[in-house]
């Protein structure tokens, strides 16, 4: 395409907008105006921190230099911005800050509202449209826009609804699907619980990590080794929808491969319980700092690694269950950690699954010495061939015995 | 036509010519003669002996892991729990236990068979219950080739070895050196009183490599002291120490932690420094961007690198991110156009001295090259 | 199955044990059906690989992705309004006409009559005289066409 038909086009653009301009928004005096400049009415999280980026944004990227954010020095010297980009995305900023603007009327005149009433309901109400247009508001802000797009997502403010609405997006389209595929592929559904409808965030990391492979938030279904597991993990619990107030979660770590020998089979061990952990959307971290905290009115049942024995089976699952309370919970110190049964403990507390995660564990040299560390003494071990044994059937056996009794 | 043709015999009443009769009667039926074929038909020699195909093992059979269960052409029964299938569709157990044929509600046209671990166990095992599974590995129960089994490696991991050893002596060498820098640093440049100088430079250690493996400083101390005091747990878990004793020895490192951070604190690129407050570094990096904007935004010699680059990486002012975008800006790889003294217009390519280059540009304003020169400096 | 479980905010909020009520039945076939055009294009779109399916990616450094994503969010600000002020000019237009008949109703039934004449040769606007539009229509011709008049006679015998 040549350079004159495309600068026709660009002008085209132009004179579309400008039409529009012209006749679409009256100028109210009542209206709030340059809403996304203004952050008295606004929490600062909305702007980008980076002054040079925000330069390169709202005024022109320096030709000079190139744009900041390519840090390749060749690519960034010869890159070129497309024409009257910056003429035309003017114009676009003016027209969405408008309907900005009049969304902000909107919000303000239900802030006053709310303020003024004492029913319940209706503020319920009233906080729920706030959020809805605080997010219409925000979506098309290319600041947000940036912050989403290329900030990471610990960085961003959790308690303003418009990021809260663009991460839960991101989750959506990636996180979940991976987490549930590992779920399933993992058979933790329905090895642990039946299934769920996920409605948190659930990311894990072991903080106690020095080697940058093992610090960082770990993906679902990955396999650690034995010292990476050694310290309890942070839990992030990411809600989306608002949370006013508290939320009181439960938190379970249950180990479904534990040989049974009896019964030459598997059983569940609960490896690490947390319960009564009140969190929100900002407040959403399970750290070492808390822990250290409140350790008694939280932990039910401490961290036990998953140590896997040698031979014990191709891997373990470590599979970390997220609930959301309906009641607060007392008692559950008394619960074993040995033949654990994640259903029925669920049930009884009248708990509902709302997030998961799952790595996997098998046998390597740190076993040993974290086994002395928390004082289990020596693993067993088992033949490296698996043998052929049947299930034992504890009726049918008994069977056999009446029909032909042991000779003596 | 039959009766047309009766029709006719009965009119004229005369018999008519045999040779009109004997052709009709030809058509209407066909005479096999005796004849026999002495080889068979080509076709149909391709016979072969039956290939033995069909259930192995019945319903409630017992079978054992690898024994054939069905053999088949194609998958007239598919495998379902505890069985596999084989190349040509043959089906055999992979756990001990009971032969079971069965339909399965996801695949309606389907007919499966599996093999059930116990004797009542019907299947398909309901859709949201547990997999039933045997473990299947047996117990060494003598001590010794216990041991022996367990200090056994893979191929793999015996190859590694070698390589393991030297990383974990470098890691331990590293460990050691840089604990001992420290606690020089610490002893010569800090009077430090009533401190344990070694526990202190393990403490700074410790930090550094959290904030090696991706923490902040801050995070990475708040982890440390967790990190004791779990260490003191487990501890007393093991029964070594007395709670008492654990939550004492807690308390002094926290308090040790708390008079160390009132001096010292520690950078992520290994140096001790002195602590700084908020509002110190905020205003230190203040000082040091207007300082590096006004003196050293133009084209620097050695020193002056030297000198910028020692601004920037001062220790506990900047963050990492920080220091990238300052070096980007200040000490760039390439130096852009606009640096004053990076570029020299109106020169005559002919006659210009050896150490200024001379390059051809595009002016993006005008549309069209221009020579300029840039001194050697540029390029260094 | 992940799709929003909890949509109510605040303390009023109601959530239901899935695992009570979930259950996964028999899949039936046929369950969406789509009308022809659709399902062209739903043909012609299986025929192409998915990278050609993808979106062109568009090379720009961060900030001008931004500005772009900018202009394209406004641009479709404009047209919805453009869309929606047309459609409620149409809006509008259509009810002065349906006040006016109804006016007409009123004030002068004979020439209200008169103007709700439909001859009985068929249909007034006859079909083979197609309505001009800025594309081809969907559905080019109407083979099995009859007209009206001669499906009542039809009728009658």
């Amino acid at each position: 395409m040549s350079h004159s038909l495309r600068n026709h086009r660009v002008g085209t653009l132009i004179k579309n907008f400008q039409r529009f301009e012209s006749t679409g928004v009256s100028s109210n005096p009542k209206h709030i105006k340059e809403v996304w400049s203004n952050f008295q009415i606004r929490p600062t999280s909305l702007k980008i921190d980076n002054t040079e980026i925000k330069k390169g944004i709202f005024n022109k990227v320096d030709e000079n230099r190139g744009p900041l954010s390519i840090s390749e020095v060749a690519q960034r010297l010869t890159y070129h911005s497309p024409n009257e980009i910056d003429e035309t995305f003017k114009q676009a900023y003016e027209i969405l800050q408008n309907k900005a603007n009049e969304t902000y009327t909107r919000i303000q005149s239900l802030e006053k509202k709310l303020n003024q009433t004492d029913n319940e309901l209706e503020q319920l109400n009233l906080k729920n449209t706030l959020d809805k247009l605080k997010i219409e508001a925000e979506k098309e802000n290319p600041e947000v826009l940036y912050n989403v797009n290329y900030n990471s997502s610990d960085s961003l403010d959790k308690s303003h609804p418009v990021y809260r609405y663009y991460l839960k997006d991101k989750w959506q389209n990636q996180g979940l699907m991976l987490t549930m595929q590992r779920l399933e592929t993992l058979h933790v559904i329905p090895d642990t619980l039946p299934t769920f409808e996920p409605s948190v965030e659930v990311k894990v990391k072991f903080p106690h990590n020095k080697d940058p492979e093992f610090g960082n938030w770990i993906t679902p279904g990955d396999i650690l080794p034995a010292f990476a597991v050694e310290q309890p993990p942070t839990i992030s619990i990411q809600e989306f929808d608002r949370i006013d107030g508290q939320d009181l979660y439960t938190i379970v770590l249950v180990n479904p491969d534990t040989p049974d020998l009896v019964k030459n089979s598997f059983s569940t061990t609960l490896h690490y319980g947390l319960t009564n952990v009140s969190l929100n959307n900002v407040d959403n971290i399970i750290g070492s700092e808390k822990l250290l905290e409140n350790q008694d009115s939280i932990i039910f049942k401490p961290y036990l690694p998953i140590l896997p024995e040698k031979n014990a089976g191709k891997y373990q699952r470590a599979c970390l269950w997220v609930f959301k309370q309906t009641k607060e919970l007392t008692d559950l110190s008394k619960i074993e950690r040995e033949d654990f049964n994640i259903r029925s403990f669920s049930k009884l507390n009248d708990l509902i699954p709302v997030g998961a995660h799952v790595w996997r564990q098998h046998f390597d040299r740190s076993v040993p010495s974290i086994r002395e560390k928390y004082g289990l003494g020596k693993g067993r071990v088992f033949h490296r061939v698996r043998g052929t044994t049947p299930v034992p059937n504890p009726k049918k056996d008994k069977k056999k015995e009446e029909e032909n009794p042991k000779e003596e | 036509m039959l009766r047309s043709i009766s029709g006719i015999k009965a009119g004229r009443g005369s018999v008519p010519s045999g040779l009109s009769l004997v052709s009709l009667a030809n058509s209407l039926t066909q005479i096999r003669t005796a004849t026999k074929k002495v080889s068979g038909s080509k076709t149909n020699k391709n016979d072969s002996a039956g290939r033995r195909l069909g259930p192995k093992a019945y319903e409630g059979n017992f079978v054992k892991p690898g024994q054939i269960i069905m053999r088949q052409r194609g998958t007239k029964i598919h495998p379902g729990e505890n069985v596999k299938i084989g190349i040509d569709h043959t089906i055999y157990a992979s756990e001990p236990g009971y032969v079971r044929f069965y339909l399965d509600p996801f695949h309606p046209l389907r007919k499966y068979v599996g093999v059930a671990l116990k004797s009542g166990v019907k299947l398909p095992t309901p859709h949201f219950a547990p997999r039933r599974r045997r473990f299947g590995y047996e117990l060494i129960e003598d001590p010794v080739k216990a041991q022996q089994e367990e200090d056994h490696m893979s191929r793999k991991e015996y190859l590694y070895q070698p390589e393991l050893k030297e990383l974990t002596i470098a890691k331990e060498n590293y460990k050691q050196e840089t604990i001992s820098n420290i606690k020089q640093s610490l002893q010569n440049d800090f009077q430090l009183q009533d401190i344990d100088y070694d526990v202190a430079a393990s403490r700074l250690f410790n930090v550094l490599q959290l904030a090696k493996a991706g923490q902040s400083i801050e995070s990475a101390k708040k982890q440390d002291i967790f990190d004791f005091s779990y260490n003191l747990q487990l501890a007393v878990q093991r029964g070594e120490i007395s709670k008492e004793d654990a939550t004492a020895k807690t308390s002094e490192y926290i308090s040790l932690t708390q008079q160390l951070e009132k001096d010292v604190n520690i950078d992520i690129d290994g140096s001790v420094y002195k602590y700084l407050t908020k509002e110190q570094v905020a205003s230190k990096q203040e000082e040091i961007i207007q300082k590096l904007e006004t003196e050293f935004y133009k084209l620097l010699s050695k020193d002056e690198k030297d000198q910028v680059s020692k601004l920037i990486n001062t220790p506990g002012v900047f963050s990492t991110e920080q220091r990238s975008t300052l070096t980007h800006k200040f000490l760039p790889d390439f130096i852009p156009y606009d640096v004053p003294g990076s570029v020299i217009e109106n020169i005559n390519p002919e006659t210009v001295s050896k150490d200024i280059v001379v390059q051809r540009v595009f002016d993006e304003t005008t549309r069209s090259t221009r020579i300029i020169g840039r001194p050697q400096a540029v390029f260094q | 199955m992940f799709k929003g479980s909890i949509p109510v905010n605040g303390s009023s909020r109601i959530i239901s044990n899935v695992i009570n009520v979930f259950t996964r039945g028999k899949r039936t076939k046929a369950t969406n059906v789509v009308n022809a055009s659709t399902q062209k294009i739903v043909n012609q779109l299986s025929a192409l690989s998915a990278s050609r399916k993808q979106p062109k990616l568009i090379r720009l450094c961060q900030e001008d992705l931004i500005k772009h994503q900018t202009i394209m969010n406004a641009w479709r600000v404009v047209q919805r309004r453009n869309e929606q002020k047309r459609n409620n000019q149409l809006k509008k237009q259509y009810q002065s006409i349906v006040n006016a008949m109804e006016d007409l109703k009123t004030s002068h039934p004979a020439l209200y009559k008169f103007a709700n004449y439909k001859p009985k040769d068929g249909t007034r606007f006859p079909l083979d005289l197609r309505m001009p539009t800025d594309f081809p229509p969907n559905k080019p011709w109407v083979y099995d066409y009859v007209p009206a008049e001669t499906n009542e006679k039809r009728a009658k015998q």
